[in-house]
């Protein structure tokens, strides 16, 4: 489908990054009241006539994005969100520039683990405390933007959306901590040395009154802990989808084993009998079909490896009769050839395979948010500030992005041969990645924009070949192209408020506690031209040359 | 009773005319701020066609706002000095009056308040004019927001203090103390009519 694609249908997705990149800074309100509209009106324009012209085939490709990306994304960041939203830290902190930078850098520490968001919306209000007094803190606010609301986000998947989108594209989970530490140290170190020195030398301005101690110091304390243990719940539930590999999954109505390397599927009657009945199994073979149940076995690239109803295997005699016994169990059908590290199993709907460990991970991930909930006070959440308003806007905003990004993908996935092939041809170096997607990660939403760029490099090298096959061998022959994608991803984000989601928020709670903090453009000529864009062309000399 | 002040236009080496006029004071046992420095205290004073002879070189001008009490006795002096320090007045004006307009923006009640309070509690012998606030209350807005950040609360205003010159130099001080007050430069106002 990618080759018959032409651009004109990528303009709903061009549309929906426009909306959400523009709309908050040039009619706020306009968008704040409409941005569900807004969003639902661009995924029509574009479902509507591409299912009317694919049919079935966009179906799927729709369901696809949805039940692999959409959802378990959604499902990442609300979880974060709420858990997050239930640690609290109270207590008298005194905005000297040494207690600044400690902030900064613990945000910038706990961004990779609890999401930016959950990092910005921990600090930003014991940060403002902090510097109630100071009349020079507008660099503050700004640095904390760029270390926590973004960088510190680049170390694992849970970070940053787009490196989540990238962990859910088969991008290992450790990829991102092997590979954009150094990164991820040059850039922090330097800006935080910077920092320490430009708040030190505005400090020294402050008038006497903004330097004296508080008069009634109360003790630093984090409240909600028990939060902590359901964030590392929900990091070993993203590990767990990353590295568990079910090869025998029970159900009521079956199973999956695998046997001297291939992998079986039981018959589910036979199976669900031996377990409570012993030997009177027998009766039953080859009338349950696991297959109707909506189980298949796949390999990684994403293609089903047999039809457990319909196609005969060596376990089976030519009319078709399962008999093989294993383990005392009745064979329904047997996958051969399948290496039994690579065999997963799935659950299918309506054509798309969800692998089971993304179903275990979504489900721990909600287990923790609901945990959290019950066991957070909401006193503590309504100090934090917390809504769900912003689970809201992410669930809305990205089913928006989600469909329309679906022909672009296809058009990339198609390479040389797809619309966008001048893109795949003009965008050649790892440096060249870096920098388009920074660019392109700057003035509109940094996943889908990694998504995209992703999906340029894997048409560029490996066009027509399954995620499954073709991420694999990125990392392993061009990983400085996927490491460029990352970088400009994450790091650029922050070099405008619309970059990264927590840059508004962040901004935005800075103003109302009183911080006149710089228009857009401002804060790109007075703070992200000349503080980032220096870091940013060091490091393409350092990591991308 | 409000002083009257003149503005003082010396030509001349602008370090030159700083250290003259802070001995000048000292001799006279005056406060150092008895003559301002336009510069100094975000007067506007160049005209543009100053600022381009200065730049290309050709001459340098140091605008003085200086009391009318004063002035009779600096002109003098400065006629005494001219040839030994190169100095001299290349124009005086009497101001009749300085103003400066201010807006300001912010998201919260109490922030509004003060900045209310700071503007409509002035000093004698300043006026407010064109004085506008707006409010805009959003209850829909949330606290934390992601994609679609507006604000509960919004005022903004805008509006022009006037008065005679020490007083204006005075509040434009205090105004700038507040970090969410945008204030514009002083402007001065001439008796002649020509600003």
């Amino acid at each position: 489908m990618g080759e018959e694609l032409s651009l004109i249908w990528t303009l709903p997705f061009a549309g929906m990054l426009l909306s959400i990149g523009f709309g908050p800074l040039f009619a706020p309100h306009f968008w704040h009241h409409h941005f569900g509209k807004i969003s639902f009106g661009w995924a029509a324009l574009l479902a509507v006539p591409f299912v009317m012209v694919y049919g079935y085939e966009a179906v799927v490709d729709i369901v696809h994005i949805y039940a692999l990306d959409y959802v378990p994304f959604v499902i990442l960041v609300g979880s974060l969100f709420v858990v997050s939203g239930g640690i609290l830290i109270s207590g008298t902190l005194v905005g000297r520039p040494i207690t600044n930078t400690l902030i900064i850098l613990v945000g910038t520490a706990l961004a990779s683990w609890i999401g930016t968001t959950g990092a910005s919306m921990l600090l930003i209000r014991p940060l403002l405390r902090a510097n109630e007094s100071r009349r020079y803190k507008i660099h503050t606010i700004v640095f904390f933007i760029f270390l926590v609301s973004n960088i510190g986000g680049a170390l694992t998947p849970l970070g940053d959306p787009p490196l989540f989108l990238g962990f859910l594209h088969k991008v290992p989970f450790f990829w991102t901590l092997t590979n954009l530490f150094s990164p991820l140290l040059v850039a922090s170190a330097t800006l935080l040395v910077m920092y320490f020195a430009i708040d030190t030398f505005w400090y020294r301005k402050e008038p006497a009154e903004a330097k004296m101690a508080p008069r009634d110091p109360k003790p630093l304390r984090i409240a909600g802990k028990q939060n902590f243990i359901l964030l590392g719940a929900i990091l070993g539930g993203v590990l767990l989808s990353g590295y568990w590999k079910p090869t025998h999954i029970d159900l009521d109505y079956g199973a999956l084993e695998v046997h001297d390397g291939e992998l079986v599927i039981l018959d589910p009657v036979e199976h669900h009998d031996e377990e409570h009945h012993g030997g009177e199994a027998e009766e039953h073979h080859g009338e349950g079909n696991t297959a109707d149940h909506e189980f298949q076995a796949k390999d990684e690239s994403g293609k089903p490896h047999g039809e457990t109803k319909a196609e005969p295997t060596k376990n089976q005699d030519a009319e078709g009769e399962a008999e093989t016994e294993l383990s005392g169990m009745q064979v329904a059908s047997v996958i051969p050839a399948q290496p039994l590290d690579s065999a997963t199993a799935e659950l299918e709907l309506h054509g798309v395979e969800v692998p089971i460990q993304n179903i275990a991970r979504d489900l721990i991930l909600v287990t923790a948010a609901i945990l959290s909930l019950l066991l957070t006070s909401k006193e503590l959440r309504q100090a934090n500030g917390f809504t769900w308003f912003p689970i809201n806007e992410v669930a809305i905003l990205f089913a928006g992005i989600f469909m329309t990004i679906v022909p672009a993908l296809e058009i990339l996935a198609a390479g040389k041969n797809g619309a966008l092939a001048p893109l795949i041809a003009n965008v050649q170096t790892p440096a060249n990645y870096f920098w388009v997607t920074g660019v392109l990660s700057s003035f509109l939403d940094n996943a889908p924009t990694y998504l995209t760029f992703f999906n340029t490099a894997l048409g560029r090298f490996y066009p027509g070949m399954s995620e499954g096959s073709a991420v694999p061998l990125l990392i392993s022959e061009h990983n400085d192209f996927l490491l460029g994608i990352a970088m400009g991803a994450v790091f650029m984000g922050a070099n405008t408020y619309i970059g990264n989601a927590p840059n508004f928020m962040v901004k935005s709670i800075a103003e109302e506690a009183g911080i006149k903090m710089p228009d857009f453009f401002s804060y790109i000529g007075k703070y992200s031209l000349p503080l980032l864009v220096p870091i940013f062309v060091l490091m393409t000399f350092l990591f991308l040359m | 009773m409000a002083d009257t002040y003149h503005e003082v236009v010396v030509e001349g080496p602008t370090a030159m005319v700083k250290g003259f006029i802070a001995g000048y004071l000292v001799g006279r046992g005056l406060a150092s701020g008895e003559i301002m420095f336009a510069g100094e205290q975000d007067i506007v004073g160049e005209s543009l066609g100053e600022r381009f002879s200065e730049w290309v070189g050709l001459h340098h001008y140091t605008h003085l706002i200086v009391p009318d009490r004063l002035f009779p006795e600096l002109k003098r002096d400065f006629g005494k000095i001219e040839e030994t320090l190169r100095l001299s007045i290349a124009k005086e004006r009497l101001i009749k009056s300085a103003s400066f307009a201010f807006r300001y923006r912010c998201y919260n009640r109490g922030h509004a308040e003060q900045l209310e309070e700071l503007v409509q509690n002035i000093p004698e012998g300043i006026i407010l004019t064109g004085y506008e606030v707006k409010e805009r209350v959003d209850p829909t807005a949330e606290k934390v927001e992601l994609y679609s950040p507006t604000h509960p609360y919004e005022s903004t205003a805008h509006g022009t203090l006037h008065g005679d010159v020490r007083g204006i130099v005075a509040f434009h001080e205090k105004c700038e103390q507040h970090d969410l007050m945008d204030i514009e430069r002083i402007a001065v106002h001439y008796v002649d009519g020509d600003d």
